[in-house]
């Protein structure tokens, strides 16, 4: 044991040696970390809106009241925003439909307009393209939105001709239309309540500010890993086996060196949290326990990193790139309800959706003790993983 | 002292020992030859502890070593090929690890082992820092913390010039005198003067080499 303490206290000496090299690494990958944010957070947080649709419109014989009818729709400030619409023929528009350059193909009558004032009523057609992107999916359901409005308006309009016919007071349907066209707007079609007064964030309960933050806060963090390479790294094969013949136990050098990460780690996460501070958002972020918690579970994943990887350049590169793929899973680069379907079920299995809710719950002041539990069990399978791959690494390497 | 009986060893389907069998007394230089990939390492590693043998027995002065492990950590100081050394600790550091009294340890660099190998000029130095000769000496030094009888060495003077392999086969002349029983596997023809017995390693087995016919049997080898 006495041997055991003296090699974990080497190891912090080691630790203390390394820290200036290793602070400075980290200092990089801040930087790297921040122009990903930054960047990210004008991809979401721009003035002008991420989405922009192209509809193309087919006009089937040439009428001004049409054309008017158009321009009028496109010159709403609400469709004006994110929809532009597209003069073209027929076999164009169906070309873009399926090359992905527009989002819907809209087909307009000859003598749309003059049909729907005579009542002759001629349908509108709408295409949307197979594969539909998130642009067509928001336009096909505002436009099944509108058609089911439509269906309920012409109901009710034919509902009162015909009571007002049945009852014979025809001579009164102007002032019946004008009641249900108030009645209407008032209750069922208010626009503007609609507009105003439903809200829908990708980032959930966060800001997006929160949302960028404790995504580039983990991307750091997980970053940080590579920067304590000379800590974390395996002690070649001849020292370890040299070790063991002492009688300090593969497990009792893996905790030596997981502990020298951990510091390592620390120190990165406290020079992050000083610049925070420094920059004046440091609001919430104010528990240790859970900085401590969420360290301890990424120095565990990156340890075993370290270890299966065998080499330190191979273990930064599967470190980084596994870093950034698991971050994506788990909705850290793009808010996870703009993730496909089949992504987000795997991101259940991914460990650093856990984390991403640990940092998160850093804003919201408590975590939850699923999150705790699920990040416990990764912990202890990265544990396992970790001393299995060295033992393995230190019984099974040949001799020269 | 050394008692080796029908060691046997093998990687995965390949056997590299078939039955090896080994004695050596106090004050004795036994010298192991072969060509690279024979088993002359895997041998050396399992006279250390480092690696179990498939069969076979090892008593280091009458004691079983493979029933009792910490015979291995008492009675032998192992020299692999590779020197087990922290690069980022001075030499010091280095030498804690494998000299847990410091007491012990500033004795030895005053006047013991370790002064004799010269590691006192050097001893605050980077192990990063030092030359291949100085960290071979770190190693031997290390090897000998506890005063193991027996000192077991993987091609010591590997990738040496010729001052340090002096060097090295004068602290050996020492360590002999002082009755350590000395296992060297090597390629240096210098260094068999050194033996007191030599064997020659051939398919997994040992063979003794006649004195008269060492320089033979060394050329035969390679």
């Amino acid at each position: 044991m006495k041997r055991t303490l003296l090699l974990w206290r080497l190891e912090l000496k080691r630790t203390v040696k390394q820290l200036p090299s290793m602070l400075c690494f980290a200092v990089a990958l801040l930087a790297v970390t921040v122009i990903c944010a930054y960047a990210a957070g004008r991809l979401l947080y721009q003035d002008s809106p991420a989405l922009e649709v192209t509809v193309a419109v087919v006009e089937e014989g040439e009428s001004p009241l049409t054309e008017l009818a158009i321009n009028y729709v496109q010159g709403m400030e609400s469709v004006s925003e994110i929809c532009s619409f597209l003069t073209v023929t027929k076999e164009e528009g169906f070309t873009m439909l399926r090359e992905g350059g527009a989002a819907a193909l809209v087909i307009l009558p000859g003598g749309m307009i003059e049909g729907i004032l005579s009542g002759a009523n001629q349908p509108v057609e709408i295409y949307f393209p197979d594969n539909a992107g998130i642009e067509s999916a928001l336009l096909k359901s505002f436009t099944d939105a509108g058609v089911q409005m439509l269906r309920v308006a012409q109901a009710q309009i034919y509902g009162i001709y015909d009571t007002a016919r049945a009852y014979g007071t025809l001579e009164g349907l102007s002032v019946l239309y004008a009641d249900v066209d108030r009645y209407n707007l008032a209750f069922a079609l208010d626009r503007l309540a609609l507009f105003k007064k439903q809200e829908v964030s990708a980032t959930e309960s966060l800001t997006v500010v929160q949302y960028a933050s404790a995504s580039g806060i983990l991307f750091f963090l997980l970053l940080l890993g590579m920067a304590c390479y000379p800590v974390m790294r395996p002690a070649s094969i001849v020292l370890q086996r040299q070790l063991l013949r002492q009688g300090i136990g593969i497990g009792a050098q893996c905790f030596g060196r997981w502990l020298c990460g951990l510091c390592g780690m620390a120190a990165g996460c406290g020079m992050l949290l000083l610049l925070i501070k420094a920059a004046g958002a440091g609001a919430g972020l104010g528990q240790i326990g859970l900085w401590f918690f969420v360290l301890f579970c990424i120095t565990t994943f990156a340890f075993m990193i370290f270890q299966l990887a065998g080499s330190a350049v191979a273990a930064m590169l599967i470190l980084f790139l596994s870093s950034a793929v698991m971050l994506y899973l788990a909705g850290g680069l793009l808010p996870w309800a703009f993730l496909p379907e089949k992504v987000q079920e795997l991101a259940a299995f991914v460990p650093v959706t856990y984390l991403l809710q640990a940092v998160r719950s850093l804003y919201a002041g408590r975590i939850q003790g699923r999150t705790i539990g699920v990040l416990i069990l990764f912990c202890a399978l990265f544990a396992a993983v970790s001393h299995g791959a060295a033992v393995f690494r230190v019984k099974k390497g040949t001799e020269a | 002292m050394i008692e080796i009986e029908n060691l046997t060893s093998a990687y995965g389907k390949k056997k590299v020992l078939r039955g090896v069998t080994l004695s050596g007394l106090r004050g004795e230089c036994i010298g192991i030859v072969g060509p690279n990939g024979c088993g002359k390492s895997t041998l050396l590693s399992i006279m250390a502890g480092v690696r179990r043998p498939a069969a076979g027995s090892i008593c280091y002065y009458g004691k079983n070593a493979l029933e009792n492990r910490k015979v291995f950590q008492k009675m032998t100081g192992y020299v692999p090929q590779e020197n087990p050394l922290v690069p980022e600790l001075s030499v010091y550091d280095n030498l804690r690890l494998w000299y847990p009294d410091q007491a012990q340890l500033k004795k030895e660099l005053a006047e013991g082992f370790l002064q004799i190998l010269g590691i006192p000029e050097f001893v605050k130095m980077p192990a990063a820092r030092l030359s291949g000769g100085m960290k071979k000496r770190v190693s031997i030094g290390m090897a000998l913390a506890g005063t193991p009888p027996v000192l077991i060495l993987d091609e010591p003077s590997a990738a040496l010039d010729l001052v340090c392999k002096e060097d090295i086969r004068r602290y050996l002349r020492i360590y002999l005198e002082r009755k350590g029983t000395v296992v060297i596997t090597t390629h240096e023809e210098s260094e068999l003067s050194l033996c007191d017995s030599l064997y020659v390693m051939k398919e997994g087995k040992l063979f003794p080499v006649d004195k008269a016919l060492r320089g033979a049997a060394l050329t035969e080898t390679f």
